[in-house]
């Protein structure tokens, strides 16, 4: 059936000649199973449009949101009336309010305990001078200006070309985590679990991961990797410690 | 002129920089989604949606060599994202009862003689392409890349040396293993 779909790609890349797109025409006019694999092509062809252009006004807007945030103008503050000003406390206190129970959420839901942390520690990964490491350090500059795709294609690259980079596999595994592609971070950070190094944080990686993905028996699967890691003093440990006592 | 030269340049020139120089065009002409609530009538999302959709044909159109360079970049934008305003106000007037979130028909069914398209036309069903949609994300992240990047224009040489493959054979075949991965996942849920 690859053939069928190579047949089909070439006649809407126009690399068949004359008599050969009348063939095709004519196939496809009389041969339902053959105009019904046509139309998966140009379906598919149509989401898979949709899927780019999201992807590049989420790219194009992510410059000039900050640029708009960057000159947004300061707006002055009109002289208040009592009953303003009541009105304000009252919108205070209502804030306050909603602020505590947000904190409150915040410290207590362990899927968003999980999200806190890596927005905290790892929104920006640390670069260093290192030039034997371009790739590596390229993707680092993409992770931190949040261009996740290109900074995936980076480490995966490193990751193949150097199958002993812990870093890459880290690296990827936090883009992954950055992108919500739990089930792929997981899986990149069970990888680096299993590689000898020094220092690995692998385990407690993998647990964030679970308690934000907040899947059915996530939650123990992450306690169990917590306990090892506190248990075989690995990297993270006295966070996992701390986390026990909460979830 | 001299910028519109430059951008031109730059949408043919490597992946990094074409994506740098959209950002620019994107930036340069966004007050055309002003003129589309204006002139047109739509409401901001319609405007926009018109907008973006209109900006990324365009630089299909300059990457794949259809725009001729005889019109001003600005009037060619402006032309495309007219027209892709026209659509939407007409088909914002025949489905009044319908909240509309579909592209326009994209220019791969238009390629196929009439007596054809309306053949295939009527297989191209929402319930298809919805299928497809939620599919697509199962067929894992590597394959939606490659597909979405060969739709992005870039051809399998390209799509090779940022992916890392070893030559555009292997993104080829790669890419057709996807295609027939999601049809064949279509086929089990269809």
């Amino acid at each position: 059936m690859p053939d069928t779909l190579e047949y089909i790609e070439a006649y809407f890349q126009q690399t068949l000649n004359n008599e050969e797109r009348k063939v095709f025409e004519t196939k496809c006019a009389t041969d339902e199973a053959f105009a019904k694999e046509v139309a998966f092509y140009i379906s598919t062809r149509q989401v898979l449009r949709e899927t780019l252009l999201n992807n590049k006004t989420a790219e194009w807007q992510a410059d000039t949101i900050k640029q708009e945030e960057d000159i947004t103008p300061v707006i002055s503050i009109p002289k208040r009336t009592i009953f303003n000003r009541y009105i304000t406390y009252a919108a205070a206190a209502c804030l306050l309010l909603f602020a505590s129970v947000y904190l409150f959420e915040a410290n207590t839901s362990p899927k968003k305990l999980a999200a806190n942390y890596i927005q905290t520690n790892y929104s920006n990964l640390s670069q260093t001078m290192d030039a034997s490491h371009d790739s590596l350090q390229t993707g680092i500059a993409a992770y931190n200006n949040k261009d996740y795709s290109k900074a995936l294609q980076l480490f995966e690259w490193v990751e193949k070309n150097d199958p002993a980079n812990g870093d890459a596999k880290k690296f990827a595994g936090l883009t992954y985590l950055q992108q919500q592609n739990y089930d792929e971070a997981v899986q990149q950070f069970d990888e680096l679990a299993n590689m000898k190094l020094f220092s690995n944080p692998g385990d407690f990686l993998k647990a964030v991961t679970l308690l934000e993905r907040n899947q059915p028996r996530d939650k123990e699967e992450a306690k169990k990797l917590f306990q090892k890691v506190v248990t075989e003093k690995e990297e993270g440990s006295e966070k996992a410690e701390e986390w026990l006592k909460k979830l | 002129m001299e910028q519109d030269t430059q951008i031109l340049h730059g949408l043919k020139a490597d992946y990094a920089e074409r994506c740098r120089q959209e950002k620019q065009l994107y930036e340069r002409y966004f007050y055309f989604v002003d003129e589309g609530c204006k002139k047109y009538s739509l409401n901001y999302d319609d405007s926009f949606s018109a907008y973006s959709d209109a900006l990324l044909s365009a630089i299909h159109n300059i990457i794949n060599d259809r725009f001729d360079g005889r019109s001003s970049l600005k009037t060619y934008l402006y032309q495309i994202f007219s027209n892709k305003c026209i659509d939407l106000v007409r088909k914002n007037a025949t489905n009044k009862q319908q909240v509309h979130k579909t592209m326009p028909v994209a220019d791969t069914l238009n390629q196929l003689p009439d007596n054809v398209k309306n053949v295939v036309e009527k297989l191209v069903t929402s319930e298809l392409k919805a299928n497809i949609k939620k599919q697509l994300e199962n067929i894992g992240q590597k394959c939606k890349e490659v597909l979405v990047m060969f739709e992005d224009g870039l051809t399998d040489k390209e799509i090779a040396e940022l992916l890392a493959y070893s030559n555009a054979a292997v993104v080829k075949t790669t890419r057709l293993r996807c295609l027939e991965k999601l049809r064949e996942k279509i086929t089990v849920t269809g």
